[in-house]
């Protein structure tokens, strides 16, 4: 019971990590091939105007973190401590990541084609976003929270926010008229396959871990007895989502090529592959964010061990 | 009639979207900006007094520059207003939001000047987007509007899932820049320098004129409602809860009245007068106002307060859509009507507020503070009555400032053999597939004679608008361009504009096709 409160009292921090990586790898995706698809100025237009979604994602997590924030006048304070305190670090660079990529998206509605400029300002953006993984993974290592500061916590969610990458990453690609790169496809759908199973085989090992952490009340691993039956739902899960991802894209392919041509006005096929790309994204969150609520949920301080 | 087209009016896709956006984070004017959203402890009297008086003055004095500005150079007037379009509200965000974090001397100065960045933003942005609206083809920029409201109820009551701490910075940081970047693609997706639109209204005064005096009695209708409006905001200005209650029935009143238009607007073709609409709820009104002094107790004061804001919200989309159709029929510069109607309306609402407000600093009356605010309201509500009947609008038209929305269904027809002399060309009579669907009122233009039947019976089958309808049928009794503008009130570009859409709307190419189209229409029974 004691796990579950204080997974409930993260909540918003559970949504956010679920979220916010993976956003932030599909924006890296889209990014990359704007900057190295070699696209004509229209393709490229098409596909920026897409990278809002990945932002949008990873921005709905952010705002659903801030529910421990309290008022408005409190929300400043966060910056006070920007280094010395990992979650003030966390928020300074996803800041800065959601900052700087959001207006490069406005600026590409008011700019022409400055196409060194646009370069410059969207691989900052890329740096920045792997900075705010760096962040993210790393805001749970306080020394206090013996459970959480393993090196089992930065690789759980660096590579569940990859699992969960493909479906989106797809997804962007497909509505940005970049849908027909087969290889980078099915490249993404490997990485976030191979990334999945390493999940898993991760959250075994800190599972066998917590096992060794104990207090007065038990082990950590007692706070989350169900903690195998989670990461077996995360698996089922990831295989699902790109399964679902694969079929949603081999139909797509199969469609363009009697006829079809990719585009950034969305065509019949198109629009059924984004419906199918959409529920594997939703059934790859799903398995994410069970493993995240249970990631809350063994929070266990070194006063108390 | 192709039904698809006339269904994708309703899509939102961006410019429904940013407009519904702007109107959430704007809280239909009601308290602007991101006031909803900070602390209570915050929002005290002086604040609240501080911040709705520099936004309502300044958002007063942005609309007499703007009609003034776009009397003498729509063009330039309309440019200053996009550049800047979201950045004044961005900026007065910031201001309210640093207000919190300063001492209460630099406070209430903060406050005010977030109050004119916000009065002026908003106002830059409504006319914006209320041009932008106006010069799309068609019931496109009315289906936008009526859209776009409803949309903005389902965008507030958003907000309130997002944690309270950071919604009053995600709206200058977040959806205000989405706003800005939604109106400049809306405003480059459409032709805005078009002809008539963008003539200088001084070279047509007659035509301003003309508008001017079939409109103002249905702003002061509004404005009346508007006025009742400020009263409750200002005797309420003490409870801060109210201000939430108020803002959300106002959100719930334009979702309720934006359904229930749109599902009339498929079913059937129907008018909305304004002054129609006031005569209407005038009883309720007054006998609610009336009421006030009686009820006793805040509770009933907030739940009228709801109500009023409700209708003030429908009167405002009501408004943006009459004061886009009057600038498309009659080819007037949407700027400089918006800005009158509104300006009219504003006026009134901020004078109620001004009243309501000083009712608390009246001494030595024999008279509660309720009782003087339900005095005022009922003597503005009956006079208000009195200059909207004082005299009927002199006009072609029976209802000259109501708002006319189409069918969707209309147009779609089945032909019927007619039973008519063999010898004729192909004649059919076009009957309304489904009879049984419900008509509304629908004013009717003088009939003279068979061609004025044959115009109604191909204004059906086409979904003309009776402005449309009047100009095709004076093109088809042979008037030049210089009549139909003089016997309309229009500009010949006014004139020559409605031809095209009507050339377009009939599939014809020439007078001689028009006429020969006409010919081939039985007349209708009207």
């Amino acid at each position: 019971v004691r796990g579950w409160q204080f997974a409930l009292n993260d909540i918003g921090l559970a949504v956010f990590t679920t979220l916010a990586p993976a956003a932030a790898l599909a924006y890296v995706v889209l990014a990359c091939v704007i900057l190295l698809g070699n696209l004509n100025d229209r393709e490229r237009r098409c596909a920026e105007s897409w990278l809002i979604v990945p932002l949008a994602v990873a921005a709905v997590g952010l705002i659903a973190s801030a529910t421990h924030l309290g008022t408005p006048s409190n929300a400043l304070y966060v910056f006070v401590r920007v280094g010395a305190s990992p979650l003030s670090t966390e928020v300074f660079w996803t800041i800065a990541f959601l900052g700087c990529s959001s207006l490069y998206w406005l600026a590409c509605i008011y700019i022409g084609n400055l196409r060194s400029l646009k370069n410059l300002w969207l691989t900052a953006s890329v740096v920045l976003s792997f900075a705010f993984l760096r962040s993210t993974s790393h805001a749970y290592a306080f020394p206090t929270v013996v459970s959480w500061n393993t090196p089992f916590a930065p690789i759980e969610l660096c590579l569940c926010g990859i699992a969960a990458m493909a479906p989106l990453a797809t997804f962007v690609l497909v509505c940005a008229g970049q849908g027909c790169k087969h290889r980078l496809v099915r490249c993404l759908e490997l990485i976030s396959a191979i990334a999945g199973l390493a999940a898993c085989l991760c959250m075994l090992l800190q599972y066998v871990d917590l096992g060794t952490m104990h207090n007065a009340y038990g082990t950590a691993q007692d706070l989350v007895p169900l903690y195998p039956v989670a990461v077996a739902v995360f698996g089922v899960c990831c295989i699902a989502a790109v399964t679902a991802t694969h079929r949603a894209t081999s139909c797509l392919w199969q469609s363009l090529k009697s006829g079809g041509q990719a585009t950034c006005a969305t065509t019949a096929p198109e629009q059924t592959a984004q419906r199918r790309l959409l529920i594997a994204c939703a059934i790859a969150y799903f398995g994410v964010f069970a493993v995240r609520v249970f990631f809350y949920c063994f929070h266990m301080t070194e006063g108390v061990v | 009639v192709d039904q698809e087209a006339v269904e994708r009016n309703l899509q939102p896709k961006i410019p429904g979207w940013g407009f519904a956006l702007f109107l959430a984070v704007n809280a239909v004017s009601v308290w602007g900006g991101v006031f909803p959203f900070l602390p209570f402890e915050f929002q005290t009297v002086g604040v609240t007094l501080s911040f709705y008086t520099a936004q309502a003055g300044a958002a007063l004095v942005a609309y007499a520059l703007a009609a003034i500005g776009s009397f003498y150079n729509p063009d330039r007037t309309a440019r200053a207003l996009s550049w800047f379009a979201a950045l004044p509200m961005v900026a007065g965000s910031i201001a309210l939001l640093a207000a919190m974090y300063v001492g209460p001397a630099w406070s209430i100065a903060l406050v005010v000047c977030a109050g004119i960045l916000l009065g002026v933003g908003s106002t830059n942005m409504m006319l914006s987007w209320e041009r932008a609206f106006a010069a799309m083809p068609g019931e496109r920029g009315d289906a936008l509007l009526v859209v776009g409201s409803g949309l903005s109820a389902l965008i507030y009551l958003t907000l309130y899932l997002c944690p309270v701490a950071v919604t009053a910075y995600l709206v200058p940081l977040v959806f205000l820049p989405l706003c800005g970047a939604a109106l400049t693609v809306t405003t480059r997706s459409v032709a805005l320098n078009q002809s008539p639109l963008n003539d200088p209204p001084r070279h047509n005064p007659r035509v301003y004129r003309s508008f001017m005096h079939d409109y103002w009695r249905s702003s002061v209708a509004a404005g009346a409602v508007g006025f009742v409006a400020g009263i409750t905001r200002a005797v309420g200005l003490a409870d801060v809860t109210a201000a939430h209650v108020v803002n959300l029935t106002s959100m719930g009143g334009i979702l309720a009245s934006a359904a229930v238009i749109l599902f009339l607007w498929r079913r059937c073709s129907f008018h909305l007068s304004m002054r129609k609409a006031f005569r209407w709820v005038f009883p309720a009104l007054i006998s609610t106002v009336a009421f006030i002094p009686f009820a006793g107790g805040t509770a009933y004061v907030d739940v009228f307060a709801g109500v009023v804001h409700m209708a003030y919200a429908f009167v405002q989309m009501i408004l943006c859509v009459q004061c886009a159709q009057a600038s498309r029929d009659r080819g007037l510069c949407p700027i400089l009507t918006y800005s009158f109607c509104s300006g009219i309306m504003h006026v009134m609402n901020f004078a109620g507020f001004l009243c309501g407000w000083s009712t608390g600093l009246a001494e030595g009356l024999d008279l509660t503070r309720l009782a003087l605010a339900a005095l005022l309201a009922v003597w503005t509500l009956g006079i208000s009555l009195y200059l909207v009947w004082m005299r009927r609008p002199t006009s072609s038209r029976r209802d000259p400032d109501a708002v006319q929305f189409i069918a969707f269904n209309q147009g779609s027809l089945r032909m019927q053999p007619q039973h008519h002399d063999a010898t004729a060309n192909t004649v059919f009579l076009y009957e309304r597939a489904d009879d049984d669907s419900p008509q509304l009122e629908i004013p009717i233009r003088p009939v003279l004679d068979r061609i004025t039947k044959q115009c109604e019976s191909l204004r059906l089958a086409y979904r003309l608008s009776d402005r449309e309808a009047e100009v095709m049928e004076l093109i088809v009794r042979g008037d030049t361009v210089a009549r139909i503008a003089e016997k309309l009130n229009v500009s010949e570009n006014t004139v020559r504009t409605h031809a095209k859409r009507i050339y377009t709307k009939l599939d014809v190419h020439s007078k001689q096709e028009l006429h020969d189209l006409v010919q081939r229409f039985q007349p209708v029974d009207i």
